[in-house]
């Protein structure tokens, strides 16, 4: 279902490539040159100030679909709208709307400094003068690193890179970002302040609508209003995490408890005898399966009222794995080749 | 244009950068110069008359000749080399996700390599000045540079070509190596047509350098009025229009073909 307020909207999207592009193998038409499938039918909207994200395996499609919103590369079939322009008709109107963050910080010109790559960026959107020189600046010291701004990139960190990319993308304070893995390479504690900077700052204070690719379920759920869940080329599903995790998945629990009293728990767990159970100094380790979080007090004040000692019981972060396991038939893995 | 600027402006502060390779770059030319003189002195009884339509000395005119195959090493082989290792970096992608055109992209990229060639090319004319017995005719030094600028973008577009087929099959297919050895052989770059075995002298009226030198040699060398280079001056225009029209109608199109096969990033 698509409206209006939609600041982007794909309709039956589809892409596939060849597997070899060698000159010779072409020429020859060497056998393994079938196309190959990565995006297949794919329909999904993104409402304007929303944070969406796209959560797959390596080779679900992700990139190929960020692309494609990029226009820098066409799909096979489908259509594209991106604040109601429709992307194939009219890339660069299209272009001037949106910026992207990619997944390779390679993409900056590394001799040069990063106030340099930013005025760079901010000059190809067609600001100049001193507009422009404020926009930079401003850009800056949105990512932190207006100390480091004359510095040349290539003596930067990964995560000061990515603050960079994000610095180029920020400068014309485009109406649609778009994020391919911003915390691939980042340290975990740069990655929160970088996931608190675009949830509070580019969303809430910015209003900036925002895509973002992960196969990170942790960063999509602390980051997305909803997410399509991108398996070979296909959206198995669109939704909240939370729901999507409550519908598919369920709320996922550690137990502990003496072993002693495992039996009882397995029984109060509807576990059956070997599920996950591990054994260590008297205690044996549990992980059973809610059908969703508001289930856990219930369970645990069964349990203490069954006589069950229960030394831990604690919520278990949600996995791609898990998540890909229950929406799709076949293992996660089926799908998974090399990003396109 | 001012994209184009920005491009430019970039590219060449990152280029500065390397500031040995470009002052060892200047001593290599001033090096190579040495044995040209010699060489060229050696040679002058031989060549005088051969080369007395353009120039009085062998030394100024193979200095002049080698101000072009700088022009033409640039125009053909930078750009493909510039689009591969930018499709290598994803960096070709990353700027074509912003609203420039391409002829900016391309034309920003390009700036410094001919800003460096005009550097080393004013080396060269300084020593020849310096060292040769002949004069150089200063005064007319915008009209030499107005030749090699149309030979630049004639050589673009053998360029663009090149460029093209590296964004179609990662290859270049050896374009400008060819195209560089076809000038510089028949292109009277070192040696005149007259010198050429007679099955190669006809082809030799088909490469773009042959009447760009004959003209950039008459007037900057012998202080020839610009209107009696114009038939030249003419037909180096006619191959620039069709080459920037061919070379650009190709890579136009390979973009687009990139743009569908996904080959605008490849590691």
């Amino acid at each position: 279902m698509t409206t209006t307020d939609d600041a982007i909207v794909l309709h039956d999207v589809s892409k596939s490539f060849r597997a070899d592009r060698g000159l010779v193998r072409r020429l020859r038409r060497a056998p393994g040159t079938a196309p190959r499938a990565v995006l297949d039918g794919v329909s999904l909207a993104v409402a304007r100030g929303e944070i969406f994200g796209l959560v797959g395996a390596n080779g679900a499609g992700k990139t190929t679909l960020l692309k494609i919103l990029a226009t820098v590369l066409l799909p096979d079939r489908g259509r594209v709208q991106v604040d109601g322009i429709d992307a194939l008709a009219d890339p660069a109107r299209v272009r001037a709307r949106l910026a992207v963050v990619p997944a390779d910080e390679r993409a900056l010109f590394w001799r040069i400094s990063a106030t340099e790559n930013v005025r760079l960026f901010a000059s190809l959107y067609g600001l100049t003068g001193s507009t422009r020189d404020r926009a930079v600046e401003r850009a800056l010291a949105l990512v932190g690193l207006a100390q480091a701004g004359e510095q040349q990139v290539g003596s930067f960190s990964s995560g000061m890179r990515q603050r960079t990319l994000i610095a180029r993308a920020l400068v014309t304070q485009p109406s649609l970002l778009i994020l391919d893995e911003p915390t691939r390479s980042l340290d975990p504690v740069t990655a929160r302040e970088l996931r608190r900077f675009i949830r509070d700052v580019l969303c809430t204070e910015l209003g900036t609508t925002i895509l973002l690719a992960t196969h990170s379920t942790e960063e999509a759920l602390q980051l997305c209003d909803r997410a399509a869940l991108l398996v070979a080329g296909r959206v198995v599903a669109t939704d909240s995490l939370a729901r999507l995790q409550a519908r598919t998945v369920g709320a996922r629990v550690r137990v502990r408890v003496d072993a002693a009293h495992a039996a009882s728990a397995r029984t109060l767990l509807h576990l059956r005898d070997a599920d996950d159970a591990t054994a260590v100094d008297g205690q044996v380790t549990l992980e059973a399966t809610l059908p969703d979080a508001t289930h856990a007090p219930i369970v645990l004040e069964a349990l203490v009222r069954a006589g069950v000692r229960v030394a831990e019981f604690a919520p278990m972060p949600l996995t791609l794995a898990d998540l890909l396991d229950a929406v799709t038939p076949v293992p996660a893995t089926a799908g998974a080749t090399a990003d396109a | 244009m001012h994209r184009l600027i920005a491009v430019a402006r970039a590219y060449t502060r990152g280029m500065l950068t390397y500031r040995t390779r470009t002052i060892m770059s200047l001593l290599s030319v001033l090096v190579a110069v040495v044995p040209v003189y010699f060489v060229a002195g050696a040679l002058q009884p031989l060549a005088s008359k051969a080369i007395a339509s353009e120039s009085t000395e062998y030394f100024t005119y193979l200095i002049v000749g080698s101000v072009a195959s700088f022009v033409v090493a640039e125009a053909v082989s930078a750009l493909p080399s510039l689009v591969n290792s930018y499709i290598t970096s994803g960096t070709l992608e990353q700027i074509l996700t912003t609203p420039i055109r391409w002829p900016s992209l391309i034309g920003g990229l390009s700036v410094y390599g001919f800003l460096w060639v005009a550097v080393r090319a004013m080396v060269l004319l300084l020593t020849a000045w310096v060292w040769a017995t002949s004069t150089i005719a200063w005064l007319r030094l915008p009209e030499f540079v107005l030749v090699m600028v149309m030979l630049a973008f004639t050589y673009v577009g053998c360029g663009l070509v090149a460029a093209a087929l590296v964004l179609l099959v990662r290859s270049s297919l050896f374009i400008p190596q060819v195209v560089g050895a076809l000038s510089a052989l028949l292109g009277t770059v070192y040696f005149p047509r007259s010198v050429l075995p007679p099955a190669f002298a006809p082809f030799s009226g088909m490469i773009p350098t042959t009447p760009a030198l004959r003209a950039a040699r008459q007037v900057l060398l012998l202080d020839a009025p610009f209107a009696s280079v114009l038939p030249e001056v003419l037909q180096l225009a006619t191959w620039m229009a069709a080459s920037l029209l061919i070379g650009g109608g190709c890579f136009h199109l390979a973009l687009r073909h990139a743009r569908r096969a996904g080959t605008l990033t490849q590691y």
